[in-house]
Parts: C-alpha cells; sequence; structure tokens
C-alpha cells in the first residue's frame, strides 16, 4: 500500500470529481486529440478553488490521473510556489498518488507557465492550465466570431497583430502566450508560457493536454505533431536570449528568472526550472563566482 | 422490459468503475494520441455475445445519458442493448447522424461513414466516434499510418474490413476539422485512427 494513501481524504470520489463529469471531460479529451489546436467546449465544474488559479488544469489532471501515476506540479517552472504546492496537495489527499518534483519521475506534469527544461518523453503526459484559450480573444472580443475565424481558418489578423508589433517596435514583442499553428491548421494559444519554450511543444514525444476552467475549453496537441510559432520570412520567429547565465547552477541554455536581490535594486538572475536546478548543481555544476549578483549603479 | 432484463441474463460491468474506467480510459486515450498502437482492455468483462470486449469496455468508460449510441440493426434489440441501457444509461441514437458512439460489427452491412455525425466546421467535436469490430489487429492487411501522434510512419495490420473501406477513410480525410473517429477492436484489442490519420495500402 501507498503510504500516503492512509491520509486521503474520505467521502470524497478518487480525484474529486464525480464520474460522469470525468466521463464528460474524458469524451471531451478524446476529441481534442482528434483534432489538434480545436477548442472543445466542456462543462467546467465549480472547484474548490477559484478560477484563475488552474481550475481547467486540474479538470483534466482528475479526469486521467490513476492511482499508478506519479504526480508533479510546477508554477512558473517551480515545484515549491503557492499554486504548485497547494494542486500537488490537492491530488494527494483525493487520490493518494505519489508526487515528485523529478521532471523525470514524472508520468503527469501539471504545469503553469512554463515547460520543463528536461525534454520529456512518451510515457509522460503535460497538462497547462490555460487563462485564455482563445488565441484571437483580444483581437475579436464575440466568441460566435472566433469560432467562424477558426472554421474559415480565417487567421489574417493575427499576422496583422505581429505586422503591426514589426511595424512600431522593429520586431515582434509578443513574448509570452506566443501564437502558435497546430497541424498547419489551427493557431491556439499555448498559454502563457514564455516564447522561449515555444519550441519544445513542437514534435515533443509527450502528449500535451490544455484545460481552461473559467473559458469551458479543453484542447490537445498529440505527440509528434508540428507546432509553428507564427512569424514572417523576414522577421522569423527567435526565443529570449539572456547576458547572463544561472547565478546558482550557471546553465547558460535555460529560461532566467530575474530577482531583485536588495534595497538597492541588485538582481540575480536563476533558473526558472528549480528541478532542472537543483539536478545540475547536485551534478556538481555552479555558477562562476557564486552568487552572481548584478548590482545595481549607484545614483550619483 | 422484464422480459429483456431476464434474456439479457445481464454480465456484469466493472467491478470497480471508478479505477477500471480510469485505467481503461487511459489507454484508450493512449491508442487515440499514438494512432497505429494498440492496446488491450476489457479483458474482465463478458458482454453479451457478438460484441468485443474492448469495444464494450470502451462504451462502459465514456458512454452515459449525454451520448446516444447507434447500434446496428441485428443488436437493436438484442441482449447487448440492454446491457448497454443498463450500465451506461445511454439512448439508443434513432438514426447514424445524431450519435456520439456507434457500434459497427464488420460482419453486419455498414452504412457509409458519411452517414454518421461529422460535426460542423465551427464545432467538429460533434462527430460520431465509429467502433468497428473487425477480425485482427495483429495480422491482415498492411497499413501504413502516418499523422499526428505519429513519429514519420507506422504500421498496423487489420483483417476483415470491406474493400471500399479506405476509400471512405480517405473521403473522411478530407472532411477535416469534420469527420468520423474510429476506434477498431477485436477481442480485448483496441487501436484508435483519429481523423488526422493517413492510410496507405
Amino acid at each position: 500500500m501507498n503510504p500516503q494513501q492512509e491520509t486521503t481524504l474520505s467521502g470524497y470520489n478518487f480525484a474529486y470529481l464525480d464520474e460522469q463529469t470525468k466521463r464528460m471531460i474524458r469524451r471531451a479529451i478524446l476529441k481534442a486529440v482528434a483534432i489538434p489546436g480545436y477548442q472543445v467546449p466542456f462543462g467546467s465544474r465549480e472547484m474548490p478553488l477559484p478560477y484563475g488559479w488552474g481550475t481547467g488544469g486540474i479538470q483534466v489532471t482528475a479526469a486521467i490521473i490513476g492511482a499508478q501515476d506519479i504526480l508533479k506540479v510546477i508554477d512558473q517552472g517551480a515545484d515549491d510556489t503557492t499554486n504548485a504546492v497547494s494542486i500537488r496537495k490537492f491530488f494527494a489527499r483525493t487520490t493518494g498518488v505519489e508526487t515528485t518534483d523529478k521532471t523525470a519521475r514524472a508520468t503527469v506534469i501539471q504545469t503553469r507557465h512554463r515547460i520543463p527544461e528536461k525534454p520529456l518523453t512518451e510515457n509522460q503526459i503535460l497538462v497547462y492550465q490555460v487563462p485564455t484559450p482563445e488565441p484571437l480573444r483580444w483581437l475579436e472580443p464575440r466568441e460566435t466570431e472566433t469560432r467562424r475565424m477558426h472554421a474559415l481558418e480565417e487567421y489574417g489578423v493575427m499576422h496583422v497583430k505581429l505586422y503591426e508589433d514589426i511595424a512600431q517596435y522593429g520586431r515582434i514583442s509578443t513574448s509570452y502566450d506566443y501564437p502558435v499553428q497546430v497541424n498547419d491548421r489551427y493557431i491556439m494559444a499555448p498559454s502563457p508560457i514564455p516564447k522561449f519554450d515555444n519550441p519544445k511543444m513542437n514534435e515533443m514525444p509527450a502528449l500535451q493536454l490544455f484545460g481552461a476552467g473559467r473559458e469551458k475549453r479543453i484542447y490537445a496537441i498529440p505527440p509528434y505533431t508540428t507546432v509553428k510559432s507564427l512569424d514572417f520570412d523576414d522577421h522569423p520567429f527567435e526565443v529570449q536570449a539572456w547576458d547572463h547565465s544561472c547565478a546558482l547552477c550557471g546553465a547558460d541554455d535555460s529560461f532566467l528568472d530575474e530577482v531583485v536581490v536588495d534595497n538597492m535594486g541588485s538582481r540575480m538572475f536563476v533558473c526558472s526550472d528549480s528541478d532542472f536546478c537543483s539536478e545540475r548543481r547536485e551534478a556538481g555544476h555552479q555558477s562562476d563566482g557564486l552568487p552572481q549578483v548584478v548590482v545595481a549603479q549607484a545614483a550619483e | 422490459m422484464t422480459n429483456a432484463l431476464k434474456d439479457a441474463d445481464l454480465a456484469a460491468g466493472f467491478a470497480d468503475p471508478v479505477m477500471q474506467a480510469q485505467s481503461t480510459f487511459r489507454l484508450i486515450l493512449d491508442a487515440m494520441s499514438r494512432p497505429g498502437t494498440t492496446v488491450s482492455c476489457g479483458a474482465e468483462l463478458t458482454p453479451p455475445a457478438s460484441v468485443h470486449a474492448a469495444a464494450a469496455a470502451f462504451l462502459l468508460t465514456v458512454a452515459d445519458f449525454e451520448t446516444p449510441v447507434w447500434l446496428p440493426a441485428s443488436q437493436a434489440d438484442s441482449g447487448f442493448a440492454t446491457w448497454l441501457k443498463f450500465h451506461c444509461s445511454c439512448p439508443i441514437a434513432p438514426t447514424p447522424d445524431c450519435a456520439a458512439f456507434a457500434l459497427i460489427d464488420i460482419a453486419d452491412e455498414m452504412p457509409s461513414m458519411a452517414a454518421f455525425g461529422q460535426g460542423t466546421e465551427e464545432y467538429p467535436d460533434r462527430a460520431t466516434t465509429l467502433i468497428i469490430q473487425v477480425d485482427h489487429l495483429d495480422r491482415g492487411q498492411n497499413l501504413a499510418l502516418s499523422g499526428p501522434g505519429i513519429k514519420d510512419k507506422t504500421a498496423l495490420s487489420v483483417s476483415g474490413l470491406p474493400a471500399t473501406f479506405w476509400s471512405d477513410w480517405r473521403a473522411n480525410n478530407t472532411l477535416f476539422p469534420c469527420g468520423v473517429d474510429l476506434m477498431l477492436t477485436a477481442g480485448t484489442q483496441l487501436a484508435a485512427l483519429p481523423r488526422t490519420v493517413k492510410v496507405e495500402i
């Protein structure tokens, strides 16, 4: 017996949701996988935490998770932030499944706004929490119209938006929730992951599921599916780069968070993926001259 | 009603509905997201005659009062219809086009794929999922599959499908994003063909 099972809540169904709700979500997931990038409407339930806290991702995870799964939950790459801790506890108590911080050990990874740095495998499922599933929503507020635009593959307005960025700033300024085209058909919001993570979605061996609780949509990218970030021939898609490396593990190829460390405005840059960073440190990597802090210039 | 119940002899559904529906769903999800992969499910079920264990497991996992299920004429008054209504509480679809799921045995005359719900361009998810019972999923006609979920190409062997089946499937491909999705079953074996999959013979 898994020792955690002794501490699971009584009086609730396995994984909190009732069976009919799970069936409804499971049907939506199957259709989402069959139509890559298309947003399937579903009867999102009220969850014991507010919309905006990952209710969509939680419902998707609850519909797929089983007793044998090992769950990892991250929030902006970190396992130890409030949202990740609460959701991990929620599933530990309602299912008794084993939880982990290790990306490689997890079979189901629920994420808010990051894709782990370590490449995922065929035996894993990545579940995204999505606030706004409709990539065209900021350009066209009416659901009836955006639905029609998807039906007709009428995506000119999205390219105009990116072009206006170029006209105004000389480059595409969108840095997160950067629109992608899935399997050469549907334009899809990748959820607010940094565009740094967009290339990881392309041909990923793991299944990717997206749940938006408030907006009541589920969508998916099957494994080994083309995911192209929108761009122009003369302004190709590119990801963020940093002048720094991680102040803790010295990585120069991961997504870095900027952390203010004192009242003088000094900053340090550290890996956003906490498991990636700690594994590197355990393997003996460290930054040159710990800790690498960018000291603010004292005001004259 | 009582007669039908007696005739059906009502075989059991899942012994542990919560955990078995979950584990079966994960197998189906795996089959759906990796077309060509054959999974094994429903081994513990003994559905009424002529219905494959995998087909029964699929319906127990996803069908309920919200999903009309279409059955061929040969099954319409059978013990299986009673079994299905008892375990899933699902309505029996009067016509193929309003069905969420349809069970088809290749021994029966199969309506064309176009007769089933295709979804609409705005709601392509409202298409029927066909559960097609074939003879074998490990031998027979060799198919090369490609599309989302498949790295380069993969192979699947199916026996028992009529000659016109794959031309119907190619027509179904052209309807994307509309079109039906397939679950092929043989005994406890199940393989999925979502509408995106291209099949070469």
